[in-house]
């Protein structure tokens, strides 16, 4: 399995630190050959920094997470979507929340797809395999309601 | 405080109405009465007068008749005739007014007599002059003149006493029937003033104690709402932070089993495979836990669906387990249910997966669900309507069924009947199952053969 040649810059956005340290191991391990660029930053705020130093190039997938202090998921969605520099960065939510209502929210606020921490190591790196399959239209539209939330198990 | 009860209201106000009705009618009364006097008063007065004038018009005539006896002027005879008129008209006149009273009408009849008399005896001497105008009138004649005359006066005092002593009778008995209704109309009104101050203190009295009640029901709610709230919190504390290091225990413990297996002693490989699976087991638990607690919470409105649609449903989410175990589920009976649809399709899930979970495996397992329509006094239920429709849907399998002896404590949260570790479970279902089935105001039983059989038996309102 290799990248996509397109996917180089990645970006998670996550408070919780094992998360991010399995995320980037997971991805490691799907791509050990190629140079991924993984930004991580800890809260919205940082995501925001980050954005205004990095773009352009535009980061061709956001990994974000819900909740966060400073700057909430929902926050940087909107704030995203309200920036034309950034609005067409696909944005997938990686929360630990199943809730039907957050769900909705984070589509009716404009995320591309969500997926739900998964309960095990091979399942999270087989979700980010998943997710990374896509092409770059598949990714950047955003899907009916049916298709938004990713579950791998 | 005591309350006034509705039955004690009913009463205060239909005695104030009777007491205000009474005293309209007692003041109608009285009102009449004394219209009905002073009619009187008036009547007499005008039978009084008519009585004086026609007297007086008698008398006009007689000194007319006198004064062309005297000068022959025919002026006189005129002067005469007219008043005779105007005496005819006032007799007609009093026969109206009396027309109420016998004695006066007998009386009024004697009277004329007497007019007529006057005046037939005034005609015959005023013919008698006109004939010879040197005639002389006799003594005599006056004197029968006179006599009638005073017959005249006494006739007219007579009416005229008599007209007064009726008017006097009857006010004393008017005044008679009143004279009470002064007390009785100022003793209403004291009485029912004192009841509306009366009822004015017990409704207020009502109303504080229900304005009270009322502080405290809605005191109570925003307990209950604060109770709901932390309720509510305490749901996303489980299904959100509770599950957040559980979920890093099994990711760690499979980011383990993933890459670092072979390293490991073979105790601890077992060690960490028994980490995971209660890792497992703790997150199937949360979940379940989560899921009846939602249940309480959420009601949805019932519809009416078709069974075979559920069951295609629940079986094509169970398809990896009833393709595996080569389970047989049928179907039979009434075509529609009236469920809440989501609800429902969860219960059928937790009972054909129950079925699944404790199959013989010696035998295939097979699964029949009925759907049948009885009346409320069929079921043998207390609480249902003898005359209302109920489903009854009835799923059994041939499983290794169970003790009767154990058919309640099935449904309680966390009461599994195997210890067998084959037997997986949180103890949840049949208690979701339940939950739901109470959700549509149903009833549900268990019934069960150590190693023949389990019947799950639902009745719905149909």
């Amino acid at each position: 399995m290799s990248f996509q040649s397109y996917i180089k810059n990645i970006f998670l956005t996550d408070d919780d630190s094992d998360d991010c340290v399995l995320f980037s191991e997971a991805l490691q391990e799907l791509f050990p050959n190629e140079k991924a660029n993984l930004t991580i930053t800890n809260d919205g705020v940082k995501l925001m920094e980050a954005l205004k130093e990095k773009v352009p190039p535009a980061p061709e997938v956001i990994f974000l997470d819900l909740n966060m202090p400073r700057k909430n998921g929902f926050e940087c969605i909107a704030e995203i979507r309200n920036t034309p520099k950034y609005k067409n960065i696909p944005i997938i939510i990686f929360s630990t929340s199943s809730n039907n209502d957050i769900v909705d929210k984070t589509y009716a606020h404009g995320a591309n797809y969500y997926i739900c921490k998964p309960q095990s190591y091979p399942l999270l790196k087989k979700t980010i395999a998943f997710v990374l399959s896509f092409d770059l239209k598949k990714l950047s539209q955003q899907p009916l309601r049916d298709k938004f939330v990713i579950n791998m198990a | 405080m005591e309350r006034l009860s509705q039955f004690q209201i009913k009463v205060i106000f239909i005695f104030a109405s009777v007491i205000l009705i009474s005293l309209s009618v007692f003041s109608y009364l009285r009102i009449n009465s004394l219209l009905k006097s002073s009619e009187m008063l008036n009547h007499t007065n005008i039978v009084k007068l008519e009585l004086e004038s026609i007297f007086s018009r008698i008398k006009d005539a007689d000194s007319e008749q006198r004064g062309y006896v005297l000068t022959k002027d025919l002026a006189y005879i005129n002067q005469f005739n007219s008043t005779i008129r105007e005496i005819r008209k006032r007799q007609k006149r009093l026969e109206m007014l009396t027309s109420d009273n016998y004695s006066q009408q007998k009386n009024l009849e004697a009277l004329n007599v007497l007019i007529e008399k006057r005046i037939v005896h005034m005609n015959a001497v005023l013919k008698d002059v006109k004939a010879d105008q040197t005639l002389k009138i006799k003594k005599e004649r006056w004197l029968v003149a006179r006599a009638i005359m005073t017959g005249l006066r006494q006739q007219t005092d007579k009416m005229v006493n008599e007209e007064q002593f009726l008017m006097k009778l009857r006010t004393k008995s008017l005044v008679k029937e009143t004279a009470l209704t002064p007390l009785f109309t100022i003793s209403l009104i004291i009485g029912s003033i004192l009841i509306l101050i009366l009822s004015y203190y017990g409704i207020s009295k009502e109303l504080k104690i229900s304005n009270t009640l009322k502080s405290d029901l809605e005191n109570k709610n925003e307990t209950l709402d604060l109770m709901n709230k932390e309720l509510e919190s305490f749901t996303y504390i489980s299904s959100h932070d509770l599950q957040e290091p559980l979920r890093k225990i099994q990711t760690f413990v499979t980011r383990i089993i993933d890459s670092e297996f072979e390293n490991l002693s073979s105790n601890s490989k077992t060690y960490l495979i028994k980490t995971n699976e209660s890792a497992n087991r703790m997150q199937a638990l949360i979940r379940d836990l989560l899921a009846y607690s939602r249940l309480k919470t959420e009601i949805f409105p019932v519809q009416i669906t078709n069974l075979r649609f559920i069951v295609e449903e629940v079986k094509s989410t169970l398809e990896e387990e009833i393709h595996e175990k080569n389970v047989q589920v049928s179907l039979s009976g009434e075509k529609n249910v009236k469920i809440i649809l989501s609800q429902f399709r969860q219960l059928l899930t937790n009972l054909i997966s129950n079925s699944i979970k404790f199959a013989d495996d010696s035998r295939q397992l097979q699964i029949s669900i009925d759907n049948k329509l009885v009346k409320g006094n069929e079921t043998g239920i207390k609480n249902f309507n003898p005359e209302s429709s109920y489903s009854k849907i009835t799923v059994s399998d041939n499983g290794i069924g169970f003790d009767p002896e154990y058919k309640d404590r099935i449904f309680e949260v966390f009461q599994r009947l195997h210890n067998d570790m084959n037997y997986k479970g949180t103890g949840i279902g049949l208690a979701i199952v339940k939950k739901i089935v109470e959700n549509h105001n149903g009833f549900i039983t268990a019934d069960g053969k150590i190693g023949e059989s389990a019947t799950f038996t639902i009745y719905l309102p149909a």
